[in-house]
């Protein structure tokens, strides 16, 4: 990764080390709205996502000292927002993975048809996936993570990360077309 | 290789971020923010992790268990030595006991009052002989306890010695009278 991307916002991040409440204002009103679009496309709730994005920035502004420049203040945030939307699944016991049933019957590779990409008829069609489903297509097509990455959020397998994306876009497709 | 789908996808991230959270609601979260941030750490001081806390808790946990180890084998010792001393003395004098006794029993020459006055003196030192036993149990002074323990034995057995020869005299002097007779 470039240097200067990873050093993005480096005068506002040490000051905010330093405990400068004006400066962690700064640096929440820039990244605020992104942080909330994350938890919110996994927790679905307005209120819930409000909730994991204040308990975010508090352990983020608390533990900035842990932050060393290895990845972007915006992906060292969003990790944080990440893990605490997915735990906040847990705790709602919503399914983190899709259970097998869900795909036997579609084992068959399915192609999406032209003229369906459509940005509202696949969001429709990600918030129509059961749960399981739901999350990791978001990690994966949203989120930008790979596989491994999953596999460290959601404590899954690379493989299981890998075939649960798989069954998860032929079923999106599914609905889409 | 990125299939079509996620092609576009990636092509229209940003229209993925559909909310926006209004100025007012910024504002509270970061009201909310600042509260949290401005809460004192509880700091939870780890005694455990210190080197000298360690090597104190390990000394202290030695001298503990020398200590109770110790004192259980004492005391495990010297109730062995007392039990051990206490049933040979039982098992010598009961059997002791247990033929005066029989022997008063088959003895016809004892008249009941005899018999009687036997069994509230007999009672009383079986009395002596419990408060003796709970007395050793306590382990004060067990030598001379045990020594007392011989003596009401003794006692028991001189009583009943007594007694019999009592009985004895009579019937010697019966038989006497009869072979006088």
């Amino acid at each position: 990764m470039n240097n200067s991307i990873l050093f993005t916002h480096k005068d506002l991040i040490e000051k905010s080390k330093l405990g400068d409440r004006k400066v962690q204002y700064k640096l929440y009103s820039l990244y605020v709205d992104a942080m909330f679009n994350v938890s919110v496309r996994i927790v679905k709730v307005k209120e819930d996502a409000e909730d994991v994005v204040q308990d975010s920035f508090i352990d983020a502004f608390k533990n900035l000292d842990t932050f060393k420049y290895e990845s972007t203040f915006g992906s060292w945030l969003k990790r944080i927002v990440i893990n605490k939307s997915i735990n906040y699944l847990k705790v709602k016991r919503i399914p983190l993975v899709a259970m097998e049933e869900y795909d036997h019957f579609m084992a068959e590779p399915v192609e999406i048809k032209e003229n369906q990409l459509d940005i509202s008829k696949i969001k429709k069609g990600i918030k129509a996936l059961p749960d399981g489903y739901q999350t990791i297509i978001n990690l994966y097509l949203i989120e930008g993570y790979d596989h491994v990455e999953i596999g460290e959020i959601l404590e899954i397998s690379v493989s299981t990360s890998k075939s649960q994306y798989h069954r998860a876009k032929k079923k999106l497709i599914q609905l889409i077309n | 290789m990125k299939d079509e789908l996620e092609k576009y996808i990636e092509d229209n991230i940003s229209t993925f971020d559909d909310f926006n959270l209004d100025e007012e609601d910024k504002n509270k979260l970061w009201s909310k923010i600042d509260t949290g941030l401005s809460e004192p750490e509880v700091k939870v001081i780890p005694l455990w992790k210190r080197t000298s806390f360690k090597v104190a808790a390990s000394i202290v946990l030695l001298i503990a268990c020398a200590f109770v180890f110790s004192k259980m084998n004492t005391y495990g010792y010297k109730d062995q030595m007392v039990n051990q001393e206490l049933r040979q003395i039982n098992s010598h004098y009961q059997s002791l006991v247990d033929n005066q006794i029989r022997m008063i029993k088959m003895n016809s020459n004892l008249n009941e009052q005899e018999k009687k006055a036997f069994l509230v003196l007999a009672d009383d030192l079986d009395v002596e002989y419990e408060e003796l036993k709970n007395e050793l149990k306590e382990g004060i002074n067990n030598q001379k306890i045990i020594e007392a323990i011989i003596n009401n034995y003794k006692k028991k057995i001189e009583l009943m010695e007594s007694l019999l020869e009592r009985s004895n005299s009579s019937k010697n002097n019966f038989d006497n009278s009869e072979i006088i007779l």
